[in-house]
């Protein structure tokens, strides 16, 4: 299920998100991966819909977080400001969220859930 | 694809996920370990089936029918019910579990999954209060004095959490996470505490801070869950006027349970930040209060544990 990173990048649905996924990636210090590069996608879920999201991982860091699939019963243009920020903040470097339950953290979840296999697959890399 | 030792279940209104560390060297070890997640799961169906004051057919809605007769509960609804009454004479009624009439008045009255309109069992007077529920420990009776509906929301959960935190605890390393209520065990797949995210609560997708925890439930009440359906009002309500209580934006409290934590938060909460970190400080726990202005208070332990988040 790994596809080469370049191929997929051009999948962010808009120019500015892309932007801010390669801005973000020019200033932001290397951190020790915790990633396994590749493409992962994961489903979140909250009372007014799924949302599927799909993470790109390139050199251990998150390149880009797209919504890929919009289950919801609002429209995920309410939401798109939150690709870039996942991609700004880098923001898998904690397990859970307190207090996340609603709309919004549909692609929360969704981007935890997506990373938790990236998360995943390096850990299982990491054993062999 | 999944991981494996992971698992997210609708129950309760929100999304349930346990995730299980370890155990997974053998097809026995994840066999055990997949059954143990079931009755962890269980736990929850037990106490929804108990405790929903959507249900007719719930525990709570029955007894709730059952004006001035001493009524012999089971030991779930008792200890939801002995604690919701405890902690509502601790903050002299800010908490009340008798809130639910007021609640279904406000719009609370809908089925999460089927959306229909859940009739009242029975008609609420008009200044009930916790005062009405009595609570025999010696004979585990409950007697409902006048009409009210009990309204177990913000112990049920917590309640559930800790049924199934007692449920999976001889796997040691394990999380619990119900709809932002979570309870940490031990520590996560890199052998670290697990790290917690605390959220904003006006800025979608932001934290407040992370924290790390190791057997601890953190649980989070915020103004942002549940709005009614005209945005005006949300489902945190200050049990004397019947409104929402409007200078807190959110409370996260740690704590030795998930009852513990979501109760004092959710009293806390009503309360409003100073009066609200003061009950959390007399209570022992640790508690971070974000105030509508967005300013924040806590306890010195939550000041030690968060870190900020750059």
């Amino acid at each position: 299920m790994l596809a080469p990173v370049a191929s997929v990048t051009t999948s962010a649905s808009d120019a500015g998100t892309t932007e801010t996924a390669a801005q973000a990636a020019e200033v932001s210090p290397a951190p020790k991966s915790q990633y396994r590069d590749g493409t992962y996608s994961g489903w979140g879920s909250s009372r007014h819909g799924d949302i599927e999201a799909t993470v790109v991982i390139a050199e251990g860091r998150i390149a880009s977080a797209t919504i890929t699939a919009c289950l919801t019963r609002y429209s995920c243009s309410l939401i798109a400001h939150l690709q870039g920020q996942v991609v700004t903040r880098q923001s898998a470097d904690v397990d859970y969220v307190s207090g996340a339950t609603q709309s919004t953290d549909a692609f929360y979840y969704a981007v935890v859930d997506a990373l938790s296999k990236a998360k995943g697959e390096a850990l299982s890399k990491a054993k062999e | 694809m999944t991981l494996p030792g992971v698992k997210t279940v609708p129950l309760m209104g929100t999304l349930v996920t346990i995730q299980v560390v370890g155990h997974d060297a053998t097809a026995g070890e994840r066999g055990a370990r997949d059954a143990a997640i079931e009755r962890a799961f269980d736990w929850f169906r037990q106490v929804e089936a108990c405790c929903s004051r959507f249900d007719p057919s719930s525990e709570v809605r029955r007894l709730s029918a059952n004006i001035g007769i001493a009524t012999t509960v089971s030991e779930m609804l008792f200890r939801a019910i002995e604690f919701a009454c405890a902690l509502a004479a601790e903050t002299d009624g800010a908490f009340d579990p008798t809130v639910g009439g007021r609640m279904a008045a406000l719009g609370f009255d809908r089925h999460y999954r089927t959306s229909e309109r859940t009739a009242l069992a029975v008609e609420p007077g008009d200044r009930v209060s916790y005062r009405d529920v009595e609570v025999d420990p010696d004979r585990r009776t409950i007697t409902v004095a006048r009409p009210l509906q009990l309204d177990l929301g913000a112990v049920a959960k917590g309640l559930a959490i800790d049924l199934a935190a007692r449920e999976l605890a001889p796997l040691v390393h394990y999380a619990i996470d119900a709809g932002g209520d979570l309870y940490l065990a031990g520590r996560n797949a890199q052998q670290e505490p697990w790290t917690v995210g605390i959220r904003h609560p006006r800025e979608p997708g932001s934290l407040v801070g992370t924290i790390r925890a190791t057997d601890r439930a953190v649980c989070t009440s915020g103004d942002y869950e549940r709005p009614t359906a005209d945005g005006a009002s949300h489902h945190l309500i200050y049990p004397a006027t019947g409104s929402s209580a409007t200078e807190t934006a959110s409370v996260t409290v740690m704590a030795p349970t998930a009852m513990v934590a979501d109760g004092l938060g959710t009293a806390a909460f009503v309360l409003g930040p100073s009066p609200g970190l003061a009950l959390l400080e007399r209570a022992g726990v640790d508690g971070l209060i974000v105030s509508a202005d967005l300013t924040q208070v806590a306890t010195a332990g939550m000041r030690d544990a968060l870190f900020s988040h750059a």
